[in-house]
């Protein structure tokens, strides 16, 4: 990912982006599984650079950052990250979320963490309280490490990895088969508001896989 | 004759004027526009979903001829899924599983949804407010914010066209203002005519399986008292709205569905016969809508809606069965 492509894909995901550029990303998007990549990643961190949260301690942001870049192109991410807290000076891009950038970029990011780490769960984003350091580690903890997972540990820090990627595939506990819950949301959608509505039915358009389902919890025999 | 000045003056007045009016319309004008504009007129265009860490871009096409709409929603990302909504019916082609579902329509509106029309009760629960104005995809744009007031619903953002009131940028956030899901349209025309060829779906469906389902049956022409289940603890402001019973997939198993909603949110239970093995019991997610299943009485009780997990866990776990269709208190 260019650093130019990545700032149009900020403008575009901001809605700025000209009409005839928006267009001509759009047919790309479905193309490209590397730019749809880093258009998700980018996304979340946008969002989360964005969300005003309380006090999360800037290393724990740091680290994570470290973390989501170890997903995918390092570049692609760090600009895509610059590019969208585009009010900070260019000066300060390599070492955003230093106190320069202040306590809300570090809280944003911390929140990223726990979203993906929930998404590759196929869980969705938990709306109620936000995100703190130590529930980021609660959410580590349950989340155990396989041989050729990904963790961090920067600065060669003895201190445990904070952010583990969990392995993608639908747990064996789910609750209902996917195609069960597809019937059940495309009933529901006659019921459904804006933008919920659009939702189930463009998930209902999407990929087989858009029915994901969480981790159970304890079923009984 | 007016003086060339003055009528450049006049015109500038008129055209401050109505950008005046057209600012001082209340943010639940402009999210009845918006409804009106969703349902009232042809409009194709190219959209980005993104919801749960993933893109998709989808194209929809909506037309309004005498009275009669016909809308087509496709997929662009490969999987050749395609939706065609008419007046009566609802068909769903998904190629990559050779299958054509096929639905009654049981309401008119469009597959791009509207938001419901404002019940003054609603104040209790959401904060409606105009949140400045902005450009998106070159056109002027007013933004809407309709914010949930606790943690038992979510909210909207809404960019809508300055001229058309079209939703140009859709979010659906929590209480905090964290971004659930957004869609953005990256390009949108309102021609006049748009032909029938143009809902056709670019696919064969020979050797396709088509799945119809049949109308729901009102609990009342099942006339069992059996069927009287009830979510007996709700999140203030949801009662019960709808409720029939429908065969989902296999005929001979009917389905209780039950529809709880505050008037803008909304919540579907499900409740059909336990199949053989596990008891199973947890939440799954489809896009940004929750899901919750667990069992109660022998009998698989699943609650789904575009509400945080806690809400359909909560309304599921208090589903149960009695002869009594009152009961229901609101939480906690």
């Amino acid at each position: 990912m260019t650093e130019p492509l990545n700032e149009q894909l900020s403008a575009f995901l901001d809605g700025e982006l000209p009409r005839a550029e928006s267009e001509l990303f759009v047919r790309r998007l479905p193309r490209d599984a590397e730019l749809r990549s880093a258009a998700s990643r980018f996304y979340l961190i946008g969002q989360a650079i964005r969300a005003e949260q309380s006090a999360v301690r800037r290393d724990f942001a740091a680290r994570v950052v470290a973390a989501v870049v170890q997903e995918g192109p390092v570049t692609g991410v760090v600009a895509g990250v610059t590019a969208m807290a585009r009010n900070l000076p260019r000066s300060r891009l390599a070492g955003w979320w230093k106190p320069a950038a202040g306590i809300a970029v570090a809280a944003g990011v911390a929140m990223v963490a726990i979203l993906v780490v929930q998404n590759q769960q196929g869980a969705r984003v938990l709306p109620i309280a936000p995100p703190t350091a130590e529930v980021a580690k609660e959410v580590a903890k349950v989340v155990p490490a396989k041989p050729g997972s990904s963790s961090t540990r920067p600065g060669g820090s003895n201190e445990p990895a904070i952010y583990v990627v969990p392995p993608k595939g639908d747990s064996p506990l789910a609750p209902l088969n996917a195609a069960r819950l597809a019937s059940y949301v495309f009933a529901h959608s006659d019921y459904s508001s804006l933008p919920g509505r659009r939702n189930v039915v463009s998930e209902a358009a999407v990929q087989d896989d858009s029915a994901q389902s969480a981790a159970a919890e304890a079923p009984t025999p | 004759m007016m003086p060339l000045d003055h009528r450049r003056t006049l015109a500038c007045v008129i055209v401050l004027a109505a950008s005046a009016a057209a600012h001082a319309e209340e943010p639940r004008q402009l999210l009845e526009r918006m409804n009106e504009a969703l349902t009232g007129r042809n409009y194709v265009g190219t959209f980005v979903h993104f919801a749960n860490g993933r893109f998709s871009t989808m194209r929809i096409l909506h037309r309004v001829d005498k009275g009669r709409v016909i809308e087509r929603l496709v997929s662009l990302d490969g999987s050749g899924r395609e939706i065609v909504g008419t007046s009566d019916e609802l068909t769903c082609y998904l190629p990559d599983q050779r299958k054509v579902l096929v639905e009654p329509r049981k309401d008119q509106g469009p597959l791009l949804g509207t938001l419901p029309s404002f019940r003054p009760e609603l104040v209790d629960y959401y904060t409606v407010e105009a949140a400045g104005t902005s450009r998106v995809l070159g056109h002027d744009t007013r933004m809407v914010s309709v914010m949930p007031k606790d943690a038992y619903r979510f909210g909207y953002r809404l960019w809508l066209d300055e001229k058309t009131a079209m939703p140009l940028k859709t979010q659906l956030c929590d209480g905090d203002g964290r971004v659930i899901e957004q869609i953005l349209f990256a390009e949108i025309a309102w021609p006049d005519h748009i032909p029938n060829s143009a809902f056709k779906p670019q696919l064969s469906t020979e050797g396709f399986a088509w799945v119809r389902t049949e109308s729901p049956l009102r609990l009342s022409e099942i006339g069992s008292d059996s069927l009287l289940w009830r979510a007996i603890k709700l999140p203030p402001g949801f009662r019960l709205s709808a409720s029939s019973t429908q065969a989902l997939e296999d005929p001979s198993r009917p389905v209780a569905h039950l529809v709880y909603s505050d008037g803008l949110a909304s919540v579907s239970v499900f409740i059909e016969a336990r199949e053989q093995g596990q008891v199973l019991r947890g939440h799954a997610s489809v896009g940004s809508s929750a899901a919750f299943s667990t069992t109660i009485d022998g009998h698989q009780i699943t609650a789904v809606g575009e509400v945080p997990p806690q809400t359909v866990e909560l309304i599921a776990d208090s589903v149960q069965q009695s002869r009594r269709s009152s009961g229901m208190s609101p939480h906690p």
